[in-house]
């Protein structure tokens, strides 16, 4: 089971009347890897992460994770995944420290351990002093740091992120790679989508980018770096953003 | 994994997230939320003693029957209002946020009826008190109060369809819009239905539908040992139609993809011919005012909050008050000029007390902008009156096609003491947004933007405000003298003008001195009642 690829994805298609968010997207992410799935805004990313996540049904095509189809068995995968999903799934009314013990309860943990786990993490996240401040009133970089340790609480084997650094300082951003890099270093899947190039470039091991709902290019970085480019100057290229500048002469 | 484990860690949560409400709210508000639920439940079980007390005494089965068909009717529109409720204002739980989590889709419903039973502590005090009487009644057995359970069914089956029904409804923003429109329209119906002379055939037509027929009713029967058939058959009926209504439209709104019913609802934004309506400021201001106008009258027009006030003012309005005039409560001329008023105070929230409220994505850049803060402040008070001035002239021809306009000086005068109560309004309203700024959704068709404090002193500006147009209205009617009537309403006018002056000066020192604190308010996030909990 374990040679199976993380994720394996085939013809997705997502329609939202009469666009299409995703238009069929074939996508092999293997086990262990961090993946960097990037695009321009609207995309389709979010909606790829959805749908990977459960929360969208696909139009058409097959989503497999970890060996399993979605979404016949969606629960077994949902206890072994993580996710860092947009902020509006963390529940507001309630403090730090209670939604990760709720987190960790959902996933089946014994309410001890998930009371001790909420707390390490918060730690580990640098969230002590706010653990108990509710969630609403948390900022954007700590509601972050707050869903990814949600997303560990239960040692999951594949880590789902949707934009996990946005808002993230400096610091916290160093920490949060490390952990994952740690997760990866264990035999943990990385599914990252990100607008920060530097970050994928440094952490990934393989990047996708989708524009307009399409794969339009899919590689191991190390290839990437035999062509001498950087992955900002591939982005580019590969959506198409240097004809923008021209019509702007006033500027 | 065992649903026990989940659905105790949900159960658990939905009471932190209820408790966390009280100790991080201020003194005053927490008091006030203690006094409110102290009223709220010494109500509810007021009313259960007062089943206890009656059952156990009376020995008529028929009263007995007759009470217990009154107290369940009120239960289920109780149970059944609730979401609707907690759903048009935001404060809804979204069971689609559970996905997530590796829950067996089979016990999703499951969680749903639980999590919809506990949102009805105030039925179950009722319900507990009717059982008690039950006990205790000299012709009724206690074993009858078993029949209670499959109404309490019918009931968590019934708000978990409704609940689901509106959440689509209301996923999309018209839809929503409606939805409270039609839903506050109701709140007149009663009013209105003791004016038409042929209630008591309504009132008749009710009576005659077999007492068997509605849920409440065969429950009663049932309670009070009437174990007829036909009562059977319509608790059964009622039982298994509620959990095949409440399943499928559970069903349903899991299925149903909030982003793809959008995609669907929402054309392209292009050029409209009403954007005219919009760029009359260039006419007659210069820019940055003329623009500043213009982007207010846009923005108030794409929220939803404020079409709906505006909708409800030439509507709502115009009923609320028909059956005092009808009655005679006022004179007839007074009407159109107490439609007016009330019109201006229902958009008061979004126009006046609170304005910098739902703009406050755009107040930082004020202050960045090279563009005087004073500017924004009176383009803000143009739109007002702009827009006020057009909700006059919707209820002028709504009173003008329903015939209830008296005389055309009563719409004269309407409009200048509506429009003088503005210039107060407006010069206390642009303190008020500056001191007391509280952040507020757009969206939401049903949320107030004022801050506590500020209620209270609400409660003592209108009076005093309205005090003396009262008395102008009594000056003319005592002396017969038009002309006293205008050189009150004009010195009135005359003293809101420099009222006007004085409030914006101190707010503009405000916006000046306590830029940094008005700020920070504003970017708070709104009160945070629309988690996933809270249903």
């Amino acid at each position: 089971m374990d040679s199976l690829p993380a994720i394996r994805i085939t013809q997705l298609r997502k329609l939202y009347g009469a666009k299409a968010a995703v238009d069929g997207l074939n996508l092999t992410v293997p086990r262990g890897c961090f993946f960097g799935f990037l695009g321009p805004n609207g995309a389709g990313k979010t909606t790829t992460i959805k749908m990977l996540m459960g929360l969208a049904p696909p139009t058409s095509g097959a989503i497999e994770i970890l060996g399993l189809p979605m979404p016949q068995a969606e629960n077994e995968i949902k206890a072994r995944i993580g996710l860092v999903p947009d902020e509006t799934l963390l529940f507001e009314q309630l403090t730090g420290l209670e939604f990760l013990q709720f987190v960790g309860r959902m996933y089946g943990l014994a309410r001890s351990i998930a009371r001790e786990r909420a707390v390490e993490l918060l730690h580990l996240f640098e969230l002590d002093g706010a653990s108990g401040q509710l969630v609403g009133e948390y900022s954007k970089g700590m509601r972050k740091r707050l869903a990814m340790a949600a997303s560990m609480i239960h040692r999951p084997e594949l880590f789902l992120m949707d934009e996990p650094f946005e808002g993230v300082d400096a610091v916290g951003a160093r920490m949060m790679k490390n952990l994952l890099l740690e997760q990866v270093r264990r035999g943990a899947t990385v599914f990252l989508t990100s607008h920060v190039l530097e970050v994928v470039e440094r952490l990934c091991d393989r990047v996708a980018i989708i524009h307009q709902g399409k794969l339009i290019m899919e590689s191991s970085m190390a290839d990437l770096r035999l062509g001498g480019e950087t992955l900002e100057d591939l982005f580019v290229r590969a959506i198409g953003g240097e004809r923008r500048r021209e019509a702007l002469e006033w500027l | 994994m065992a649903l026990n484990l989940q659905a105790r860690a949900i159960l658990w949560a939905q009471w932190r997230s209820w408790r966390n409400v009280l100790p991080r709210a201020r003194r005053g508000s927490l008091l006030l939320a203690a006094v409110g639920s102290l009223v709220w439940y010494g109500l509810w079980i007021l009313g259960a003693v007062a089943s206890v007390l009656f059952l156990s005494e009376t020995t008529d089965r028929e009263r007995a029957y007759s009470f217990l068909a009154g107290g369940l009717m009120i239960a289920l529109l109780y149970w059944q209002l609730l979401p609707v409720l907690m759903v048009s204002t935001g404060a809804s739980l979204e069971i689609k946020k559970l996905l997530v989590y590796p829950i067996p889709h089979s016990e999703l419903f499951q969680l749903e009826l639980l999590l919809r039973f506990s949102n009805g502590l105030e039925m179950l005090i009722l319900l507990s008190g009717m059982s008690l009487g039950l006990a205790l009644s000299p012709v009724l057995n206690a074993w009858l109060a078993g029949f209670f359970l499959p109404f309490l069914a019918f009931n968590l089956f019934l708000a978990a369809g409704v609940r689901q029904t509106l959440i689509r409804f209301f996923s999309q923003n018209k839809t929503r819009e409606w939805i409270v429109f039609l839903l506050a329209l109701l709140a007149t119906v009663p009013q209105l239905a003791l004016l038409v002379e042929r209630s008591d055939h309504l009132f008749e037509l009710w009576r005659s539908v077999p007492s068997a027929v509605w849920p409440w009713t065969a429950t009663a029967h049932l309670v009070t040992g009437d174990l007829v058939w036909s009562n059977w058959i319509a608790m059964i009926g009622w039982l298994a139609a509620s959990y095949a209504f409440g399943r499928w439209m559970f069903e349903k709104g899991l299925r149903f993809d909030e982003d793809a019913a959008r995609a669907r609802a929402e054309p392209a934004a292009t050029a409209c011919w009403t954007d005219w309506l919009f760029q009359w400021p260039h006419l007659w201001l210069r820019d940055p005012l003329a623009v500043l106008v213009e982007k207010e009258l846009r923005s108030l027009f794409r929220s939803p909050a404020f079409r709906l006030l505006f909708l409800m003012g030439f509507t709502f309005g115009v009923l609320i008050w028909f059956p005092m005039r009808y009655r005679g409560s006022f004179s007839p001329d007074r009407f159109f000029v107490i439609v007016c008023v009330y019109a201006i105070l229902l958009l008061s929230d979004t126009l006046i007390w609170n304005y910098f409220g739902f703009d406050r994505g755009a107040t930082a850049w004020y202050f960045l902008a090279p563009v005087g803060f004073g500017d924004v402040v009176i383009a803000k008070n143009i739109a007002a009156v702009a827009l006020v001035v057009f909700e006059l002239g919707m209820i002028t021809v709504v009173c003008f096609l329903a015939g209830l306009i008296q005389s055309w000086q009563a719409v004269l005068d309407g409009y200048l003491v509506s429009l003088t109560i503005l210039v107060y309004l407006l010069g206390i309203g642009n303190w008020s947004s500056l001191k007391y700024p509280r952040p507020s959704d757009p969206n939401r068709s049903w949320r107030r933007g004022n801050p506590g404090r500020f209620r209270f002193l609400l409660l003592l500006i209108y009076p005093l405000l309205g005090a003396p147009f009262a008395f102008a209205y009594f000056a003319r009617e005592v002396w017969e003298s038009n002309s006293l009537f205008y050189a009150i309403v004009g010195a009135l006018a005359a003293l809101g003008a420099g009222c006007y002056g004085f409030f914006l000066e101190t707010a503009l020192n405000m916006a000046r001195e306590e830029k940094e604190s008005f700020l920070r308010e504003l970017a708070e996030t709104e009160t945070p009642i629309s988690s996933l909990l809270q249903g």
